[in-house]
């Protein structure tokens, strides 16, 4: 009882939010009455066909995997001291049944999900997948096991990952520019996953919605609503450098370079779209168009970036400029004027730039 | 008489409507200047001021540099160490001081010997994160040290420092002083210098303190 408390219930309510939005995929964005007919596509989708059963099999790992590293931070963390007098005496059956029972329990979803494909692809004679899908999930079952049996016989080492982590720090220096992309993905890995996610289903959606033949504004209108799901990400950016990197204005850095670190990092953070897009449309779109999608999304980003330098800019009157300045880009790109914009954009965001940059404090109800 | 170091004339600092500073003029020779005043008196924001790190009104120059106009010139003149550093976390001590010397450049004396008088390089490789707020102050205070600056402003450079530390801190700040040039403008509730000039933090501006320690 007081294992489920400590493991299973934490990791749940920890992760109620991503578990929410996994419900509302599989089971909100479906009339009920189509509810079984589309778990029955999904899940003969991925029994028939080896890509897509790759795919599933990736997510449950990942999956996995965050169960794992969950109960090994759990363990590592100061107040759990006790466990390892409490489960580092337990012998033989009584402690693999234990250890199993935690990491079952939290492993629950993705194996109900499993059970039923089984079930499935069994009655439609899906042997090959039915076998891949028992032998994975066993692995994923037993394996962790020992993973948890060596954390709990060696308290207070560092893990493999902090270890490596550790050669890392050692080899490279992190640059400047990249700090935000650090931050989002030690401190605000949720959003900038969801984001991605969302963007990710923005791009498909865009490609399959487009009437044939290649019409590359309707893949820059998709774009816009790629670069709306990331206001929220540029937002933050502005609360880290005030809170977290306020040491770096007194770095005797030209404004060139730190205007032109900020186009690195937002082209980095929008790296895996561009990779994306590439993907979906390299058939179509050639390099010219290419390198249009990456300048309107930096400079868009850079531009919103570039207006939270503005005195009393608060999160409401931010969303309000930025649906404005993606009304303008709409407009601008249905009439054909796609580098007018990027060069509007960059001219703009390096004037705001250099106007604000000294004269910038931040607001006090954030340093406070 | 040799020209002031630092500058400040016509400075005001008001956030919305309130007036927090106006210093009308300040000329600071060459030296070491001990910033005195009550708790709230306005000494971080002076510095902060001073080091051009927050926007305010008037001039300020180090060596006819103007803070205004030079700005990049201007922060290779000056340093600064907060009282209590706040950095992010993911970074090591190593990414810092990195990152510091590419921008600010090698320094008067070599760094390395620094870091290992301070025992900063048994922990440079690990996240800050993972510091203790003394580990974090030595840190920012090996940054203050980076460069050629004219000026170095240390808020506070005393506070959770370990008792074996402090001393070695004053002897930084005398060699720095004597064999390199460098002013220094130091608030603390302890004595940094035998020989430092007490300035006070008083009716928002900054005055001379009487006496001579």
């Amino acid at each position: 009882m007081a294992l489920s408390k400590i493991f299973t219930g934490s990791f749940y309510a920890k992760n109620a939010a991503i578990f929410f939005l996994v419900f509302y995929f599989f089971f909100g964005i479906v009339p009920g009455n189509m509810l079984l007919s589309y778990h029955l596509t999904l899940i003969r989708g991925f029994t028939g066909n080896v890509d897509f059963l790759c795919l599933v099999l990736l997510g449950w790992a990942v999956y996995n995997a965050k169960c794992v590293l969950f109960i090994l931070k759990t363990l590592s963390a100061r107040e759990s001291l006790y466990l390892y007098a409490t489960l580092g005496v337990l012998e033989g059956r009584e402690k693999w049944s234990t250890w199993f029972r935690i990491h079952f329990s939290l492993y629950l979803p993705a194996l109900t999900y499993s059970a039923a494909a089984v079930c499935i692809a069994w009655n439609d004679k899906h042997i090959g997948a039915v076998v891949t899908i028992v032998l994975f999930q066993l692995l994923m079952l037993i394996l962790p096991l020992f993973v948890y049996d060596r954390k709990i016989k060696n308290p207070g080492t560092t893990s493999l990952f902090i270890r490596w982590q550790q050669k890392l720090n050692r080899l490279f220096t992190k640059p400047l520019w990249a700090y935000y992309i650090y931050e989002l993905l030690n401190n605000g890995s949720r959003s900038l996953f969801i984001t991605k996610g969302v963007t990710g289903l923005i791009i498909i959606a865009t490609y399959s919605l487009m009437e044939q033949p290649y019409e590359l504004r309707f893949m820059l209108v998709g774009l816009l609503l790629v670069l709306l799901a990331h206001t929220v990400l540029v937002f933050n950016h502005r609360q880290f450098d005030d809170l977290k990197l306020s040491m770096s204005i007194q770095l005797p850095l030209p404004l060139w370079k730190r205007y032109a670190h900020t186009l690195l990092g937002y082209f980095v953070l929008l790296l895996p779209e561009f990779i994306f897009l590439v993907v979906r449309t390299y058939q179509v779109a050639g390099p010219l168009d290419q390198l249009l999608f990456i300048s309107l999304s930096v400079s868009m980003l850079v531009m919103w970036r570039m207006l939270l330098y503005f005195p009393g800019l608060d999160q409401d009157k931010y969303f309000r400029w930025v649906l404005i300045s993606i009304v303008v880009a709409l407009f601008m790109i249905l009439g054909y004027l796609y580098w007018y914009l990027v060069i509007g954009l960059q001219v703009l965001a390096f004037t705001i730039f250099s106007l604000r940059y000294y004269k910038y404090e931040p607001p006090l109800a954030e340093v406070q | 008489m040799p020209a002031p170091v630092l500058c400040l004339k016509n400075v005001i600092k008001a956030y919305e409507d309130h007036v927090v500073l106006n210093i009308p003029e300040l000329q600071l020779d060459y030296g070491t200047y001990w910033l005195l005043g009550e708790n709230g008196a306005g000494k971080t924001t002076s510095m902060k001021v001073m080091a051009a790190l927050i926007p305010s009104q008037g001039e300020i120059s180090v060596e006819n540099v103007q803070a205004k106009q030079q700005p990049v010139q201007f922060r290779r003149l000056v340093n600064y160490a907060e009282a209590e550093p706040v950095y992010p976390g993911f970074l090591t001590g190593k990414d810092l001081l990195g990152l510091y010397l590419k921008t600010k450049g090698k320094g008067y004396r070599d760094l390395d010997q620094i870091i290992h008088l301070l025992g900063i390089h048994e922990f440079i490789h690990r996240p800050v994160s993972g510091y203790s707020s003394g580990m974090l102050k030595k840190l920012s205070l090996v940054l203050a040290f980076t460069g050629m600056p004219k000026v170095i402003l240390l808020d506070e450079p005393l506070i959770t420092l370990d008792v074996q530390t402090v001393p070695l801190i004053n002897k930084l700040v005398e060699e720095f002083h004597t064999q390199f040039g460098v002013t220094f403008i130091i608030s603390s509730h302890q004595p940094v210098s035998g020989s430092s000039i007490r300035l006070q933090v008083q009716d928002k501006n900054i005055v001379a303190a009487h006496g001579v320690i």
